[in-house]
């Protein structure tokens, strides 16, 4: 069903702008070494720390692995798992995750993500964030749709599954 | 500043903010009281309205540990659900509410739930970065404790191996939780289903042998009982599997297809990360579903959370009407003793004095209350967390942290500034209009 | 140290009403004066003025200090530094010791002087005969109380002890005895007292009676003599 979508999606795009999508937005699906990135957003914030989440899909034949991220001015994301320790939220760091031939992995909130410390500008909602996503099979700008700052997924949530 | 701030250790940050908390109180205190020795009329003070004063103190006290008890406990419940869960690294089952099989699953909560089949458990405990992929089977019980059938290494990896006797080796036996009173060698037969309309006969016939016990870890398992998920099939009458073969063989690999299956199945990964790879994975539309508990309950603690703001807000009301009715009766009191105020400025007391009389009287009471306060606070917690440790066996304990201080602190500094306000007022009326009275 | 006396158009006002006014009124430092009068004429109000706990206008000079002239809080300092009150009802803590009560000026005095007074109190308390002990003064009789409160009123050592019927709430045996310690206290250490009263036994044993009637002085025993 998801895969379907997402497939769906990325061969339909233009046809999906029609369908009420914004029209000056860029697209919100990527590929990079047969690597499908759907979706990329994140929380507005005034001060960071910003965590970047999106929908990967391995429809390459080698795996690829997930590095992190970074930003044109310089500054760094890594990858942080969320995790509940001793009745404490928090992110731990984590190390490249390879998506393996026709697997997914979601970055999402309370679970995975692609986290920036120390942003200088703020992130506000509606707008939209360029933001270089490094994996094994290469670097790859990708656009981020900056959500409400308290926003559990990305607005296309309701009609994409 | 801010950066200076982060970097100090968390001791010093709350140290440092109930310094300022207090500050008020303490710059206060200190301008008024300078140089002057008013306690000895204070303690005159207490001890001729201590009826009223007890009664004020104790508002404050209640007022003041209702809400450091309600913040205690809902962290308490939270830090200790939280712990229950933490061997749980992600759950895979079928298709449902996450929150449900949560409950079930990892809180041992009675609740029907569909099952996963041998082929959707097979995928999971193939997986190269699986280390155990436990199924966990549910619904009997034994004298109101759940039996549940999973895999021998699962009963290791919760227990830390810390087990008392041995593990179960073949169908029949069991491993009690630290709770459950049964000593090693004794048996029992299992009831189908649990609570009140659990069938003590359904599996007459059955005996099974307590052959270890395990650590106590403080969650709902310290009052189960685990046994071979083999015995679970076996005793409801389904294939145990294994093929015939395989003679009395217990635990994984199973045979897909004799596999009557699972309503839920443990998994935890060698590396932390590839915990977000297997939920993605064993996430699939209509067959399987996969989650943290820890991301589930910080969905709930979230709620939680909401409830307990709710909660405080009604918690600082109450607080604020204890504050205007202990203000109320600091007014009322020091018209009591206006005369013997205004004798003391008679006698060429600085008015200043005359302030640090009522001040240090009012915030003696309140430094009384809000320290009785954070007493009852604890003592509230303590009993509270005993409860629910009872009835839930999740171990919550109690402890007061600086939050609680922190509030209580809070209040103690507003109301020490707004006791001033008697004070002042016990001055504004002219000493010989006093004196006469 | 005792201070001489000088008043000149002394007005106390209530809104349009005159509670007291003295033309002329001088004393020596010393002096022991009664002032007497019936009830509502406006005794307390005159000690009350010339102990600067009210607004009056005209001169009122102990010795070079103009009481009028002085804001609210150089007279409060004028009154600790040289006068002692006497209340017709005590007005002590009831739950101190006679020793705290008549130390009670230290609690709000600069550490240097708490010593002295809490030594003058003890010795005025000795000399008046009041109990030792740790026994509070709420279950001491009128008249050890009355004795509590002069050695309060000594125990800073004032040259002015203000009296307002110090004998009033005593019965007859009781007043006597302290009009002897009183009187004999005063005139030993030289002090000036002025104390209302109706008390003729009280009054008999001071130097100069006052009468005030209707806000004014009617009678003085005094201006004769001096
Ligand atoms: N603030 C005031 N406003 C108006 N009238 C006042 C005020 N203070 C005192 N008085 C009035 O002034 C008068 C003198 O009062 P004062 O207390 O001096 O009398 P007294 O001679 O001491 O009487 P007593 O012997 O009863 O004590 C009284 O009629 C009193 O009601
Ligand atoms: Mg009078």
């Amino acid at each position: 069903m998801k895969h379907l979508l997402a497939a769906l999606l990325m061969m339909a795009t233009p046809v999906l702008a029609e369908d009420g999508h914004d029209h000056d937005a860029p697209a919100h699906a990527f590929e990079i070494g047969g690597l499908d990135i759907l979706h990329p957003w994140t929380n507005a914030t005034d001060h960071g720390p910003a965590l970047l989440f999106m929908e990967l899909h391995n429809e390459g034949s080698a795996p690829v692995e997930i590095l992190g991220a970074r930003l044109d001015s310089g500054v760094e994301g890594q990858l942080v798992g969320f995790r509940m320790k001793g009745g404490e939220m928090g992110f731990e760091t984590l190390p490249p995750i390879p998506v393996a031939p026709d697997r997914q992995l979601a970055l999402a909130p309370d679970g995975l993500a692609i986290r920036f410390d120390g942003l200088q500008v703020a992130l506000e909602e509606g707008h939209h964030w360029q933001v270089i996503l490094m994996t094994s099979a290469g670097e790859l700008e990708i656009d981020v749709m900056i959500e409400a700052d308290d926003a559990r997924q990305h607005s296309h949530a309701g009609h994409s599954h | 500043m801010r950066e200076i701030w982060d970097g100090l250790p968390v001791l010093a940050q709350d140290l440092m903010s109930a310094g300022a908390l207090l500050l008020p109180l303490l710059v206060v205190g200190g301008v008024l009281l300078r140089g002057f020795r008013p306690w000895s009329l204070i303690r005159a003070l207490m001890w001729r309205f201590r009826w009223a004063n007890l009664l004020f103190v104790l508002l404050i006290a209640v007022s003041t540990g209702m809400g450091i008890g309600l913040i205690a406990q809902e962290r308490g419940l939270r830090t200790g659900s939280a712990q229950a869960a933490e061997k749980f690294d992600l759950v895979v089952t079928a298709p449902g509410s996450e929150l449900t099989m949560m409950l079930a699953a990892v809180f041992l909560q009675p609740s029907a739930v569909p099952l996963l089949d041998g082929a959707a458990y097979d995928r999971i405990a193939n997986h190269p970065q699986v280390q155990i992929a436990a199924p966990v089977a549910f619904g009997d019980s034994h004298d109101g404790a759940p039996v549940v059938g999973t895999i021998a290494d699962f009963v290791t990896y919760l227990s830390d191996g810390e087990i008392e006797g041995r593990i179960f080796t073949r169908s029949g036996e069991a491993v009690a939780g630290a709770a459950i009173d049964l000593q090693i060698g004794d048996r029992f037969t299992p009831a189908h289903g649990r609570g009140g309309g659990a069938d003590a006969e359904a599996h007459d016939g059955v005996q099974i042998e307590i052959v270890g016990r395990m650590a106590r870890s403080g969650s709902p398992w310290d009052r189960a009982i685990l046994i071979p998920i083999e015995t679970v099939w076996e005793v409801h009458g389904l294939a145990n599997g294994h093929p015939f073969e395989e003679g009395d063989r217990i635990g994984p690999p199973f045979a897909p297809d004799l596999f009557p299956g699972t309503p839920a199945v443990i998994v935890h990964a060698d590396e932390l990360w590839a915990n977000y790879a297997l939920r993605s994975e064993f996430t699939e539309a209509g067959e399987t579903m996969a989650f943290f508990p820890g991301t589930v309950l910080a969905d709930l603690y979230r709620v939680m959370g909401d409830v307990r703001q709710a909660m405080s807000v009604m918690s600082v009301v109450t607080q604020v009407l204890v504050a205007a009715s202990v203000l109320l009766g600091l007014f009322i009191l020091t018209r009591l003793f206006q005369r013997q105020l205004a004798m003391l400025r008679a006698l060429g007391a600085p008015r200043r004095f005359v302030m640090a009389v009522v001040w240090g009287y009012g915030v003696s009471l309140l430094l009384a209350g809000t320290v009785l306060g954070l007493a009852f606070g604890y003592a509230a917690v303590l009993v509270l967390s005993r409860i629910v440790t009872e009835r839930t066996d999740i171990l919550v304990t109690a402890s007061i942290s600086w939050a609680e201080v922190t509030l209580a602190l809070g209040f103690l500094s507003a109301m020490s500034l707004l006791s001033l306000v008697p004070a002042l007022v016990v001055l504004t009326r002219p000493v010989v209009e006093n004196l006469r009275q | 140290m005792a201070l001489p006396l000088q008043i000149s158009d002394l007005e106390v006002r209530a809104g349009a009403r005159t509670l007291l006014k003295v033309a002329d009124l001088s004393a020596p430092a010393g002096a022991l004066i009664g002032i007497r009068g019936p009830s509502g004429a406006g005794k307390s109000t005159f000690l009350h003025a010339l102990s600067g706990l009210i607004e009056a206008r005209g001169r009122l000079c102990w010795g070079e200090v103009d009481l009028i002239r002085l804001r609210p809080e150089g007279r409060t300092a004028f009154r600790a530094k040289n006068m002692g009150l006497i209340f017709q009802d005590f007005l002590l803590f009831d739950e101190l010791s006679p020793q705290a009560n008549a130390g009670l000026a230290g609690l709000f005095r600069v550490r240097h002087d708490r010593p002295p007074i809490s030594a003058r109190a003890a010795e005025a308390l000795a000399r008046l005969g009041v109990p030792e002990g740790r026994r509070t003064v709420g279950s001491f009789s009128g008249g050890e109380r009355q004795r509590v409160a002069i050695a309060r009123a000594m125990a800073t050592d004032p040259g002015l002890l203000l009296a307002d019927e110090p004998t009033a709430s005593l019965d007859r045996r009781a007043a006597d005895t302290l009009i002897d310690d009183l009187t004999s206290l005063v005139r030993a250490s030289g002090k000036t007292l002025i104390a209302v009263s109706h008390d003729p036994h009280l009054l008999d044993r001071l130097d100069r009676i006052l009468t005030i009637e209707d806000g004014r002085v009617t009678g003085d025993t005094g201006a004769q003599a001096a």
